[in-house]
């Protein structure tokens, strides 16, 4: 019996000890984009710039790709006018004296996006999502003017609980 | 023995968790300061730039030559862009700041309005005096508060990283929550509490005329209202669907922003998954945009014959004289812009995107909001100059291939008749707007920005 302690503890340790080695040397390789995304973080953008887009230097492909990742991360799996219809909050907030005046200034707002500050913004995007993303830019906004959105099934903000209610869309509760 | 060496290895985990936690740590402590230094940074940015905001206002409203007045006005525009985008860097997204951000984002209007009113520009009217004055006090309160904050973070080692953790806590209450309980606060965001509610007490302004108004003002749509089956037979019909083909449609919601309208989703026909989306306006009845969410294939059809499909489309929904001006492709579709066209000048405000796909060439998406809203007959007054006239306010080193009237909206939502001439510089296009009562040059824009092509 207690050789089968010993055993069953000498196994673990062993586990842990190769796990734990293979993290350290191997980060991006065992826990994937995750891991890779706390080491990216501390340069942040340029980074991901140069990385992942195409042509690095042109701010117009730049902020799609920023708005279908965060359209993406936000609404994926909502209906594909609530997709487009957080891309349209996006662009309403540009042109709100409350809010920063870039798509990046907005989107990187601290805590203004979920999938910013949990980093799944980082995850490549879904292809509906780039095209929800233009559709915004054309001019569709089923958010009718909204700035904020928030899931009430998650926890609530109340704060944003304050603003007056324009229109639900799939699992998201749009305001102004 | 097999024990003992089981033992061994235990007490070699728990070492090596122990120091991997340890490293952990110390990692997040490191992360943890780099953040609280950046926003350490932002904020005394914050402080620095409302600082020498209220200082340059006050050089305006007191010098007397007017180069003087416009060289602190720039600099005050310089440090009020400086001050917002700061403030845009500090976790404060769940504390009211809205008056403190109204007001830099009117100062900003107000600075750079009358610093760029160029040499020719007179002294500041006793009206502009009076705002610069008001909002030179609103500055030094705002200044002196922040200063304040300033020094009580330093002195009591105030960390924004606290700040931040409150704002997230407060971020996941429930309003009831929030009620009995109150928000988390601490000694910083009381400070900001009571910059906003100082910031309040101020009267705001009267901006009009001056400044350009933060956002449009749109006019409503004339007409009566309209029931719910009303809209959905509206929709219905602008979306080509008929109940006997085995369509539906419902009014799935009323959206109170401007202009108020009814959302009606529609199903095609049995069985088919896919939804069609209308917004029809409360007043009057007007289809503001459609979206097919259908499926699309490989582009099998060319941009010309997109186009067509546009235009065959606008003129079967009872819009006239439309004239093409932008396009957008993506995805396998093409979002094109048309434009009003009233006796050959193009009414810009007057505008559609119409999105076809390019599959098949259907159209599955209208946007027309704009259209809707500001189109009806215009008094057009004959230009006061003459295209050979305005053709003088170009840049000689342009070369003009095309020109054309039209009407724009200026910054404070004006229409204006101009001249739009498309010139050629090097390889790019871009299209010119001269007044055509006044010859003053109105605006520049490039004809091909990235992903949007004017037409």
């Amino acid at each position: 019996m207690p050789d089968r302690v010993g055993k069953f503890i000498f196994a673990v340790t062993v586990l842990v000890v190769v796990v734990t080695v293979l993290w350290h040397v191997q980060p991006g390789g065992v826990f994937g984009d995750r891991a890779a995304y706390h080491r990216e973080n501390e340069d942040t953008l340029p980074y991901l710039a140069e990385v992942d887009l195409a042509k690095p230097g042109q701010s117009y492909s730049y902020n799609l790709e920023l708005m279908a990742r965060v359209i993406s991360a936000e609404a994926k799996g909502e209906p594909y006018l609530g997709q487009v219809a957080v891309g349209a909050v996006i662009l309403n907030r540009l042109d709100h004296p409350h809010f920063p005046k870039t798509i990046p200034g907005v989107i990187f707002e601290p805590d203004a996006f979920t999938a910013v500050s949990t980093g799944h913004v980082w995850f490549p995007a879904v292809d509906s999502s780039y095209r929800a993303a233009q559709d915004a830019l054309a001019g569709w906004d089923p958010s009718g003017g909204a700035i904020y959105y928030y899931n009430p099934a998650k926890a609530t903000n109340w704060w944003v609980a304050t603003r007056s209610y324009i229109i639900q869309i799939g699992r998201h509760v749009f305001l102004r | 023995m097999r024990q003992r060496w089981g033992w061994v290895a235990l007490a070699l985990a728990v070492v090596i968790v122990g120091l991997i936690g340890i490293r952990e740590y110390s990692l997040r402590k490191e992360v943890e300061l780099k953040t609280e230094n950046q926003y350490q940074r932002a904020f005394q940015e914050v402080v620095y730039h409302v600082d020498s905001l209220a200082e340059e206002l006050t050089k305006a409203a007191v010098s007397s030559s007017y180069p003087m007045t416009q060289k602190a006005l720039a600099d005050a525009w310089r440090h009020t862009e400086s001050a917002r985008s700061g403030l845009g860097q500090l976790p404060v997204g769940t504390i009211e700041l809205s008056t403190t951000e109204d007001f830099l984002s009117q100062v900003a209007s107000f600075t750079y309005v009358l610093s760029q009113r160029g040499a020719s520009g007179s002294g500041l009217s006793e009206r502009e005096w009076t705002i610069l004055r008001d909002l030179r006090d609103q500055a030094t309160f705002a200044a002196e508060e922040l200063t304040r904050l300033g020094g009580s973070i330093a002195l009591g080692r105030l960390r924004w990283i606290d700040v931040q953790r409150d704002s997230m806590a407060t971020a996941a209450m429930r309003p009831d929550e929030e009620r009995t309980r109150g928000a988390p606060s601490n000694q910083v965001t009381k400070g900001l509490k009571m910059l906003e509610d100082g910031m309040t007490r101020f009267p705001t302004p009267d901006f009009e005329g001056v400044i350009p108004p933060p956002r449009k003002k749109l006019p409503s749509i004339p007409g009566a209202e309209i029931s719910t089956d009303d809209a959905i037979k509206i929709a219905m019909d602008f979306a080509g669907y008929s109940v006997q083909e085995g369509a539906r449609g419902e009014v799935i919601a009323t959206i109170s922003s401007e202009p108020e309208s009814y959302r009606v989703e529609m199903t095609p026909s049995r069985g088919q998954v896919s939804k069609v989306w209308a917004d029809v306006s409360v007043r009057g009845g007007k289809v503001l945009w459609m979206y097919r969410d259908s499926p699309i294939g490989s582009e099998s059809i060319t941009p010309a014959m997109a186009v067509n499909a546009a235009r065959a489309f606008l003129a079967s929904h009872g819009f006239q004289n439309m004239r093409e001006i932008s396009r957008r492709d993506y995805q396998g579709v093409s979002a094109i812009g048309f434009a009003h066209e009233q006796n050959g000048v193009v009414i810009y405000p007057d505008y559609v995107v119409v999105r076809v796909a390019l599959d098949d060439g259907r159209v599955d998406g209208f946007e027309g909001t704009n259209y809707q809203i500001f189109h009806r007959v215009r008094p057009l007054k004959e230009p006061g100059l003459s295209e050979a006239e305005a053709k003088e306010g170009l840049n000689p080193r342009l070369t003009v291939i095309g020109s054309r009237l039209a009407v724009i909206l200026d910054d404070f939502y004006q229409e204006k008749l101009v001249y739009e001439f498309r010139c050629k510089l090097d390889k790019d296009t871009y299209l010119v707007y001269i007044n055509a009562e006044t010859g003053e040059e109105e605006e520049v824009k490039k004809a091909e920005i990235r992903g949007l092509e004017l037409v």
